[in-house]
């Protein structure tokens, strides 16, 4: 029985019978025979942001007469709750922007227009960074693109750094100089005040970074987890050692961070720097007189490799139901690909992966920071990237709570390291399974 | 003012003002009272106060100067939040108050008739429809929210106001049919019984008897509505699309991105600015609430 | 004299709070119906398809994108039997709703009368008592309990003020974060405050009039007129506080910005539901949650119209 007969029992008949299911609909490619009309775009984020995209609006349609654009806008919190009900109700925006933990998810249910047919020719990806199209393969085809680069990076602030006569960590810094570096700041320092955040309990984190380090993923490409007992044993016992040697806050400081960038250790005045996705600066920027700047996660000398890898940062697919598939792609095409585009959205979404273009324009201080940042990930400390649906296997939201729930556990002091592990285990494995 | 009321030894059934009837002068009691009336005050006010002195303050300081007093006395946070989203903030003032109003009016209207057969009138399966009616207020609406949706869209009303204004003249509110019943049973039934004798009919008693005698729990229906209509964020979201019908919920957050660039300066001068109506509104109605006609028993 | 005893010798026929009287006459039931009529055209059109279309996928795997397959019982036996989220977040939910509405409904009481003598600039005084229930939405919630009861909020600054040398965070320790989400609620009591003062107002006026003539107290008035006279008030802020506390979300959605942290402590049922819903994609069990929290919702409630029937004094029940 489908919800739509379910509904006419509440006497409204709305000729919605013919509808049909919702799951039908994977074609797309050339779906579109209208030449003309309205395209709705979905997009999160700020009010600054949304200002860019009616920009985007007014210089394609100026281009474009034919077409008008209408954005759909939500702020993040909220942004999920809507663009589900959307295409669940059967009308959602043509172009929908979405959180990278999310593509898979949607694609996986076929809520996004397969975009192969489209590749190399109505959207020319041939300047973006190799293998970055790669990441949104799903189910053997690519579903979604990242609007921006970007990748995993520690900001700090240097005018803090400075005062203590100390400079911005080199990349290529290691594991033990980050103790030592913290903790001596903490020490400089006379205030409730350490050296580094600590962001052990978040699995997309830099966690992903240390366990790359040793050769592992979070996830197998069959979505078992990558790594054991032993690794996670490890991480508890880096973070502890950071707590004990006074470089990293005590877990109420940390869980005072509700994971928004307000509430971080760093604007709230308790750490010297904020480890995170490297396009968060120009955000974190604006919440702070403070200058930062963005370097590298430490790194282990004796690993494989720096563990840093290129990612997309915010997503966008096109909606499998949209009559108007060739139109939102044409779009697409001109936000990534056309000189006016690219310069409207700059950094805004990550670093532009036309790298062509990414390399023309001009950008304020913290935006070239993290474009510079980008670009030395890319070129020279890279490894290779990880697919999304990789990185997030169906049960990725259920391992990331279990995951938090241990770390957090054992930072409180609740559990052993063995107890969360054997928890953590435990809980991930049911969970993969319960999903597969 | 409530306080103009001269006490009477044995004032008539309709007596202006206060309930208070005791002479107003009795003191240390009062003084007491007045401080601690006034010290719940400051911790009642100490948000407002923050949020107006965050509202100063560039972005920069709001998170890392958390003192009441901000360094600089600075309107231009007001500035940018009126002209900041792609609408002046008065659009988002106008289509709120038109929601507010249109809900008040629907809840009003559907709300009370459906109290008054509740309360007073015998029917087939009361105790039945009693018990629907309270358990549609059980239900979390995050599950319904979907086909609710799905309903809306196929009946073409999707960005449009009447997602958010026909439910209300439906009577889908049912916590104010419960508030209104409640009510009307502390309404002596020797007035209806009364006005039967003379041959009134439910019309009747209802429009002339039961209604003026709920004033107090209108008033508050009406001030409860209006407020969760102006804060009502999820639906408001959900269903309008369209900048030129965003509500002042949906343009507060606009201002917001917690993962992201945000406007916090200006987000919490319009937030400051937003709290304005309503507090008017409040003052206002509250009046009618404690003030006005008594309610005259019958029985004594 | 009108001292007022509540009536336990209530018609039998009382059921769900509404009191029935004598058989019902044709007349009066046309008349309910077309009273009614608003009420059940929303609840056919608008509110039962709905519900049951979410009682429907609570039997299904329901992924929010896709259509719904059949699944039986299934959500309904991971709930109770493998989901120790589920025990938790039911747990968090117990504690909130049974400290907070007692909490909240005497305070709310205690102010209406105190502010609702006539005292001068009163009125002042309500709109002021009124002001947190009109952030309740907001957030700025956030932003502020975090200026509050965080490790440098002003409650730790009167607290170290009077000797108290490292006072914790309230809101990041798990043993006390929940404790300042219930001092939000109870903070924000600014409803059944305005419920409380319209039942008082609707207290005929001549009963005190009577009484103070008699000599009796301002104490003894309150318990032997107000109390009595305001039970079905009482009752109603009872129920909808209840139910209300049930369903709260917000406050722990915006303070935890939606991860019922730290470690589970504030996942309120509702927030949980959320979750599951809308984060992990699994509608048809966050509707299954739905359900059992409707059913517990509705336990309560109908205890309480049971114990009700002897406390609760209403004006228009036979004597």
């Amino acid at each position: 029985m489908n919800r739509r007969n379910f509904l006419s029992l509440g006497a409204i008949t709305v000729g919605g019978a013919a509808a049909g299911t919702l799951a039908a609909c994977g074609t797309g490619a050339g779906g579109s025979t209208a030449d003309g009309g309205e395209l709705r775009v979905a997009q999160y984020g700020s009010a600054h942001r949304m200002e860019l995209f009616e920009q985007l609006f007014t210089a394609y349609s100026q281009k474009n007469p034919d077409w008008s654009l209408a954005l759909d806008a939500a702020s993040n919190d909220a942004y999920l709750d809507k663009l589900a009900t959307q295409v669940s109700g059967g009308n959602a925006p043509a172009v929908m922007g979405l959180f990278h933990n999310a593509v898979a998810q949607f694609a996986r249910q076929n809520a996004l227009v397969e975009l192969d047919p489209y590749l190399g020719d109505a959207l020319d990806t041939s300047t973006f960074t190799d293998g970055i199209v790669e990441l949104g393969r799903i189910d053997g085809q690519v579903r979604g693109l990242s609007y921006g680069d970007n990748a995993h990076g520690v900001m700090y602030d240097v005018d803090r750094l400075e005062s203590l006569g100390l400079t911005l960590p080199e990349p290529g810094y290691t594991w033990e100089d980050f103790l030592t570096f913290s903790a001596d700041i903490t020490r400089a320092v006379d205030e409730d005040f350490y050296g580094t955040e600590d962001r052990s309990s978040q699995l997309d984190q830099v966690f992903k970074v240390w366990l790359l380090q040793r050769g592992k993923y979070a996830y197998t490409e069959s979505g078992e987890l990558g790594f054991n007992q032993t690794d996670l044993t490890d991480w508890l016992e880096l973070w502890q050692m950071l707590r004990d040697e006074g470089a990293a806050p005590p877990a109420d400081i940390t869980a005072e961070a509700g994971g928004t960038f307000d509430s971080s250790a760093l604007i709230r005045g308790y750490a010297a720097n904020h480890l995170t996705y490297a396009n968060a600066l120009a955000s974190m920027q604006a919440l702070t007189p403070a200058t930062l700047r963005l370097t590298t996660n430490p790194i282990d000398p004796g690993g494989q490799g720096s563990g840093h890898f290129i990612r997309g940062s915010n997503w966008v697919g096109v909606y499998s139901r949209t009559e108007h598939a060739d139109a939102a792609v044409d779009f697409l095409d001109f936000v990534l690909n056309d000189p006016d585009g690219v310069a409207i959205l700059g950094a805004e979404l990550g670093a532009p992966p036309n790298r062509e273009l990414r390399a023309e324009l001009e950008y304020s201080e913290p935006e070239q920071d993290f474009i510079d940042y980008i670009d030395l990930v890319t070129d020279e400390i890279g490894e290779s990237a990880i697919p999304l649906a990789q990185e997030f296997p169906p049960s990725w939201s259920d391992v990331n709570t279990a995951f938090t729930a241990a770390v957090e556990d054992h930072r409180f002091g609740r559990s052993t390291v063995e107890e969360s592990v054997d928890r953590f285990f435990a809980t991930a494995e049911s969970a993969i399974q319960a999903s597969a | 003012m409530m306080t103009t009321t001269v006490t009477r030894p044995a004032p008539e059934a309709s007596v202006r003002g206060s309930r208070a009837v005791r002479p107003a002068r009795r003191r240390p009691g009062r003084v007491a009272l007045y401080v601690a009336i006034t010290l719940g005050a400051a911790a009642m006010v100490y948000p407002i106060a923050w949020m107006f002195s965050a509202s100063l303050k560039p972005d920069e300081e709001i998170f890392t100067n958390i003192g009441l007093i901000p360094s600089t006395f600075d309107l231009s946070n007001y500035v940018e939040g009126w002209f900041g989203l792609s609408q002046p903030f008065s659009t988002f003032f106008l289509n709120s108050f038109l929601l507010g109003a249109a809900a008040v009016v629907g809840n009003l209207v559907s709300c009370s008739l459906a109290a008054y057969a509740f309360a007073r009138l015998n029917f087939f399966a009361r105790g039945f429809w009693f018990a629907i009616m309270m358990g549609t207020i059980m239900l979390p609406y995050h599950v319904t929210l979907i086909p609710q949706y799905t309903l809306f869209f196929e009946l073409g009303w999707v960005n449009t106001y009447l997602p958010l204004i026909v439910p209300k003249l439906l009577a889908t509110d049912a916590f104010f049919i419960f508030l209104f019943i409640q009510f009307i049973r502390g309404i002596p039934r020797e007035l209806d019984q009364a006005a039967m004798i003379d041959g009134a009919g439910p019309v009747r008693i209802f429009g002339w008897i039961v209604l003026p005698l709920l004033r107090p729990a209108l008033v508050t229906g009406a001030i409860f509505t209006f407020m969760w209509t102006y804060n009502d964020f999820l639906s408001q979201l959900i269903y309008l699309s369209d900048q030129r019908l965003f509500t002042v919920p949906l343009a507060l957050r606009a201002f917001l991105d917690t993962t992201g660039q945000s406007s916090w300066g200006p987000m919490f001068a319009m937030s400051a600015l937003s709290l304005v109506p309503l507090i008017v509104i409040f003052a206002l109605f509250q009046r009618q609430i404690v003030e006005g006609l008594a309610t005259s028993g019958l029985k004594g | 004299m009108t001292t007022v005893v509540p009536t336990s010798e209530r018609a039998p026929e009382t059921v769900g709070g509404v009191q029935g009287r004598g058989r019902r006459s044709g007349p009066q039931n046309v008349w309910a119906y077309v009273f009614l009529s608003p009420w059940f055209v929303g609840l056919l059109v608008l509110t039962a398809g709905p519900m049951l279309v979410s009682l429907y996928y609570s039997f299904t795997d329901f992924a929010l994108l896709s259509e719904p397959n059949w699944i039986g019982t299934a959500n309904y036996e991971r709930m109770f039997f493998q989901d120790a989220r589920f025990w938790a977040a039911l747990g968090v939910t117990m504690r909130y709703v049974l400290i907070s509405v007692p909490l909240q409904l005497a305070f709310a009481l205690l102010v209406a009368v105190m502010l609702n003598r006539g005292l001068r600039g009163l009125s002042v005084y309500r709109a002021l008592y009124y002001l947190p229930s009109l952030l309740a939405g907001s957030v700025a919630i956030a932003v502020l309990w975090r200026q509050v009861f965080g490790r440098e909020g002003i409650v730790n600054v009167v607290l170290q003020a009077i000797g108290w040398a490292d006072p914790p965070s309230w809101i990041a320790d798990p043993d006390t974060a929940l404790y300042t989400l219930i001092l939000l609620r109870v903070w924000e009591f600014g409803s059944p405050m305005v419920i409380f003062l319209a039942g008082l107002r609707q207290i005929p006026r001549e009963y005190y009039e009577a009484s103070s003539i008699d000599g009796a107290g301002k104490v003894r008035q309150f318990f032997r007129i107000t109390m009595p006279l305001l039970t079905p008030v009482i009752f109603l802020n009872v129920i909808l506080q209840l139910i209300g506390a049930f369903q709260a979300f917000n406050s722990a959605f915006i303070i935890s910005n939606g991860t019922g942290g730290p470690l589970d402590s504030t996942l309120f049922y509702t927030l949980y539901l959320y979750q599951e819903g809308f984060t992990n994609f699994r509608m048809g069990y966050a509707s299954a949650l739905a359900w059992v929290l409707l059913v517990i919702i509705g336990i309560f409630t109908a205890a309480n119209f049971l114990v009700g029937r002897y406390w609760v004094h209403y004006e228009d029940s036979d004597r």
